[in-house]
């Protein structure tokens, strides 16, 4: 079911009808209900895998969750304090190695289906290359969200290893957790911590988070049909001419591909909240304005921020700190120590960004992409002390204004330059446009025609353009107030005059119905 | 929350969303195309509406019977009272619906269906289902004929909202969707089309072969429940090929229809060998090279046809009825006016400007 | 510091020079591929040396024929999509606009001059002809009969011929396959 489908509309009001008149202990089971038919609406064969996922998950969770209940217990009992101390490490090594065995085996299952149904036909088409092979590819349909569902079931595993949360041993709360539908299509990637609470609670209409619900809900279908489905023909065939569409072009195609991906991702996270706001559940943040960042680091700290979070707390903080790569480290450090000392943190930076470029897609060109953006990363961090040698020397300048305009600049157009890599999703061809913005020109020829055969008229244009003003007039708002609903909130009126002229913007200026393609957010496809 | 506090919470909302609805609906309506320009057949559904007084004859069917027969020429030659309910490419399960729908308003005693659209057996085409459904009125017909009639990529639900369907006509508006925002000028008389000039027939292209002869049973399906509804509202249910000599009418689907008919006890009349005897000269009679006939043939098809259904179903002639006279007294009034008003831009243009887009200028 | 930096760059390089190689190969083949391959495959057409097909754009095609003896324009109803056919001496050319191109859409064979590139023609006997089309060595070219009317057909392209009850020809034409066929 598309976010952007008439079905999923009248699927969603029947929701919240429901789900506000029924019972209040049955609200959450009425939630799983829907997860499963919105799920099944994409085909059954994935709600095979899915309940796959979900049953491992939970059996997992529920093992790990009794052996440390065993271990406290036992520990605390007469019978455990008496052992004496060696007995009782070697007690708990054993509970520690059959709950690593536990996880292992369950991420096993729980990535291995990721890894098989979306790598596969990546490793054949390298073996064929390599060895000039011929093996036939598989023709596996991907099941819809798998790669947020995986990660966060594998989530949930780890902290429960971790002791961070507690196991959850009812079976339909971890599916619930799992399916959560607002969740599948798109993000954002959320912890069992800070879900549980506000998933499994009784929700009282509220009508202050039913308004703020809607309105977000709204506006993301504002950013998502008025803006970036409307970019979307420039784009494709921008990207998919790169021979025709060089110099001025690519550069470009790049600034509408940086806008149309952020409404559309934006957007469909928007309706996500929104819809999770309705129903009283609270989810986190995944952007904040990461437009506005004046360096790459912090940009990663305000785009697809679950995402960022998930690899710096599961792969990033454990590998860079595992006692193997500590004990290399020290060796290392005898000979070369400034080497030796950051070798961790660096390895595990490259590793991180490896695999996020691999999550984003089974293709080299998401390989490069994840690998550049760590190769920024490192450099702006060997460069930190002259920088701020730099600021302690001319501190007008670097608190000026101005200044932070350049870095914001800045960072957009190094972002802008790594997603060329994602639009053309070639990595010679987008080395080769990007090398073209500065030596093929074509600046005359971009603004005297040709914009206007890619699929959108000056009308077009102008109500994206119109529309991207919007978004960044909301977002300076936001930057400097907070939230906007908060704002429109204190004045009573505000709201009725706001909802529906933003209504009819979006059903009069969508890029929706006959004549446009209903485009899977851009994201559907993880 | 006592009540009033509970109203007070509430009605705001409720008002905003009133608001909000008034708004679609004259926005859908100010960018729902009019048709009262170059492509004139989506304005053709709804005039039916407007029709004061009953009619003996109903014609169902597409261009064929639009184009082909003149309502006015059949009153004018037997009394005849008649409609033509019928669209661009108007596909069958289209015909039953609109005529369930007429049924609604009255009692013909003759319906006349042509059978050149049963070589479609699936939808075709949103531009042609939207030029023969919006014009309907929200009726269980309307929702039946919507979904019978659905492409892959369409929705329904912008069917009964126009705005979700249209609203990307507002870079197209014109002053013509201003002007017609809540009325309408009549584009047919009773229904048909008049088109005054003329593209003589020279040569046919050679008949293309067909992999598959057979009509389809969805068309057999809707041609049973077309026969049915005549019969349950006591009418005669008459099927015609009309006299368009391409299209080719195969005589695969002329056997079958034959059959069928034969099987159902249905008339069934074939105008394309009777051209001779209607006097149809495509050298003259045809606008398009003998796609379509025009004024002057088809009120010869219609003079013939209304003889013919005087004759075999004693239908009575009403020009003695003071009511329908006065109404057919107009319709033909606007009908010369109509035909003057063509012929007089075919002299000032060599075309009609008016009624057409201009690109099928000889 | 700088030694981090050079590995680091070096590391990237190889990478990037890996699936440099990898996707100038894939797209040296994707080039000479492109060349060979037209819509239309082994039911291509052959009129007076003038080598097209269906779905060719009409216009550099009819340059080359010259012009059309005769025009019929099919009108669709309300303006919906015209088919042009242009009468040639033995063969009959349709063409229909797409997004603003003409591109040929049907060709049929009018008379007994005029063969098809494996040389059927109207008037032969039809298992002469099918010996004739079995000789085309393409894997995706899928054959069908219904009522004596063999369908041909390679990708979008439809290629017709029928045979009376005596198994004469008595029509040939090549099509464009739409999706509702």
């Amino acid at each position: 079911m598309l976010f952007t489908s008439y079905r999923f509309i009248a699927f969603l009001a029947l929701l919240f009808l429901v789900y506000y008149l029924i019972p209040r202990r049955f609200q959450w089971l009425l939630l799983l209900a829907a997860d499963v038919v919105f799920y099944a609406c994409a085909g059954w064969k994935g709600l095979v895998f899915l309940g796959v996922t979900v049953l491992v998950s939970w059996l997992a969770g529920m093992l790990m969750g009794r052996s440390f209940a065993e271990q406290r217990s036992f520990l605390k009992s007469p019978e455990g304090k008496a052992l004496p101390r060696e007995e009782r490490k070697e007690w708990k090594k054993k509970r520690e190695n059959y709950r690593k065995l536990v996880l292992t085996l369950s991420l096993l299952i729980d990535l291995g289906i990721l890894a098989a149904l979306k790598y596969t036909n990546f490793l054949i088409s390298n073996v064929n290359s390599l060895f000039s092979a011929e093996l036939a590819g598989v023709d596996w349909v991907l099941p819809m969200g798998i790669s947020f569902y995986t990660f966060q079931t594998v989530s949930y595993l780890i902290d429960v290893y971790w002791e961070k949360v507690e196991a959850e041993n009812n079976l339909l709360r971890v599916a619930l957790f799992t399916s959560f539908f607002p969740l599948l299509v798109q993000g954002p990637i959320s912890r069992f911590g800070d879900l549980k609470e506000t998933l499994y609670a009784e929700h009282t209409f509220d009508f202050k988070g039913f308004s703020f619900g809607m309105q977000r809900i709204l506006w993301g279908y504002f950013k998502k049909l008025v803006i970036a489905d409307r970019l979307l023909p420039a784009v494709k065939a921008l990207c998919g001419a790169p021979d025709q569409y060089n110099g001025a072009f690519a550069l470009i195609g790049a600034l509408f591909y940086a806008a149309e991906l952020y409404a559309d991702f934006t957007g469909g996270i928007d309706i996500t909240i929104g819809v999770a706001q309705v129903l009283g559940i609270e989810v986190k943040e995944n952007f904040i304005r990461p437009y506005f960042s004046r360096n790459i680091a912090e940009y990663w700290r305000r785009w697809h921020i679950s995402m960022g979070t998930w690899f710096k707390d599961y792969i990033f903080f454990p590998m860079s700190a595992a006692p193997k790569l500590m004990k290399l480290s020290k060796k290392i450090r005898t000979r070369w120590d400034g080497f030796g000392r950051k070798m961790p943190v660096y390895l595990s930076t490259l590793v991180t960004w490896f695999l996020t470029g691999l999550w984003h897609g089974a293709a080299w060109n998401f390989v490069v992409w994840g690998l550049l953006n760590a190769v920024i990363i490192l450099i702006a961090e060997e460069f930190k002390p002259l920088s701020t040698r730099f600021r302690e020397k001319f501190p007008r300048l670097t608190d000026s204004f101005g200044y932070r305009v350049f870095e914001i600049l800045r960072t957009f157009f190094i972002m802008c330059s790594l997603r060329m890599l994602d639009c053309y999703r070639n990595v010679p061809v987008s080395f080769r446009a990007f090398g073209s913005v500065f030596t093929a020109g074509k600046w005359r020829e971009a603004f005297s025609g040709p914009l206007l055969e890619l699929g959108l008229s000056i009308w077009d244009y102008r109500i994206a353009g119109l529309g991207v003003l919007l978004m960044f007039a909301v977002s300076v708002l936001q930057e400097k107030h907070g939230s906007v609903r908060e704002l429109i909130w204190k004045k009573p009126a505000l709201p009725y005059v706001l909802f529906p002229v933003l209504a009819l913007l979006v059903l009069c200026f969508g890029a929706y119905g006959v004549g446009y393609d209903a485009s899977q957010f851009i994201y559907n496809q993880f | 929350m006592t009540t009033k506090q509970k109203i007070k919470a509430w009605l705001p909302l409720l008002l905003c969303l009133l608001v909000l609805a008034a708004c679609v609906w004259f926005l859908g309506r100010l960018t729902q195309p009019k048709y009262m320009s170059g492509v004139l057949e989506g304005a053709m559904t709804a005039e039916y509406y407007e029709e004061k007084t009953p009619h003996d004859v109903i014609f169902i069917g597409d261009c064929e019977v639009y184009e082909n027969f003149s309502p006015v020429t059949m009153w004018r030659e037997a009394g005849i009272t008649s409609y033509i309910r019928g669209t661009a490419q108007q596909l069958i399960w289209q015909s039953y619906y609109l005529l369930e729908d007429a049924f609604r308003y009255e009692s013909p005693k003759i319906v006349v269906y042509n059978v050149q659209a049963m070589k479609y057996s699936e939808p075709q085409s949103e531009a042609y289902n939207r030029m023969a459904l919006d014009g309907m009125r929200l009726s269980s017909s309307k929702l039946g004929a919507i979904r019978a009639s659905m492409t892959e990529d369409e929705e329904w639900l912008s069917y009964l909202i126009p705005l979700l369907r249209y609203h990307s006509r507002w870079q197209e508006l014109t002053q013509e969707d201003w002007d017609y925002l809540f009325k309408r000028d009549k584009v047919t008389v009773a229904g048909y089309l008049m088109r005054a000039d003329v593209k003589p027939m020279k040569r046919l292209p050679s008949v293309p072969i067909l992999a598959d002869t057979d009509i389809g049973q969805s068309c057999w399906d809707y041609l049973g429940k077309i026969q049915a509804l005549c019969e349950q509202h006591g009418a005669r249910l008459v099927l015609i090929k009309s006299p368009s000599i391409w299209p080719h009418w195969y005589d695969e689907w002329e056997e079958q229809i034959s059959s069928y008919a034969a099987e159902h006890g249905l008339d069934y009349i074939n105008f394309l060998p009777l051209q001779e005897e209607i006097g149809i000269d495509f050298t003259t009679d045809t606008y398009d090279a003998g796609l379509h006939l025009n004024i002057y043939g088809a009120e010869k098809a219609s003079a013939y046809f209304a003889r013919l259904l005087s004759e075999r179903y004693g239908l009575t002639d009403h020009r003695d009825d003071a009511v329908l006279s006065a109404d057919w007294d107009a319709k033909c009034a606007q009908y010369d006016a109509l035909l003057a008003a063509q012929l007089q831009e075919l002299e000032e243009y060599g075309y009609l400007k008016s009624w057409t887009l201009g690109n099928d200028r000889t | 510091m700088k030694k981090i930096l050079a590995l680091l760059v070096a590391f990237t390089l190889l990478t990037l020079c890996f699936c440099g190689t990898a996707f100038a190969a894939d797209e040296a083949e994707t080039e000479a591929e492109e060349e060979e391959e037209t819509v239309y495959g082994p039911l291509g057409f052959s009129y007076h040396d003038v080598d097209f097909g269906i779905l060719d754009e009409a216009e550099p095609i009819m340059e080359e024929l010259g012009e059309a003896d005769d025009l019929f324009v099919s009108a669709s109803c309300a303006y919906q999509g015209d088919d042009y056919i242009y009468y040639y001496d033995g063969i009959e050319l349709t063409t229909n606009e797409i997004d603003g191109v003409f591109y040929i859409t049907g060709i049929v064979i009018a008379d007994d001059t005029i063969k098809t590139p494996q040389g059927v023609t109207i008037g032969m006997d039809i298992n002469d002809a099918l010996k004739l089309m079995d000789e085309i060595e393409e894997e995706e070219l899928t054959v069908e009969e219904n009522r004596g009317v063999y369908s041909f057909q390679y990708g979008p392209v439809l290629l017709m011929i029928k045979a009376d009850s005596n198994g004469e020809i008595t029509a040939i034409q090549y099509t464009a396959v739409t999706e509702d066929d």
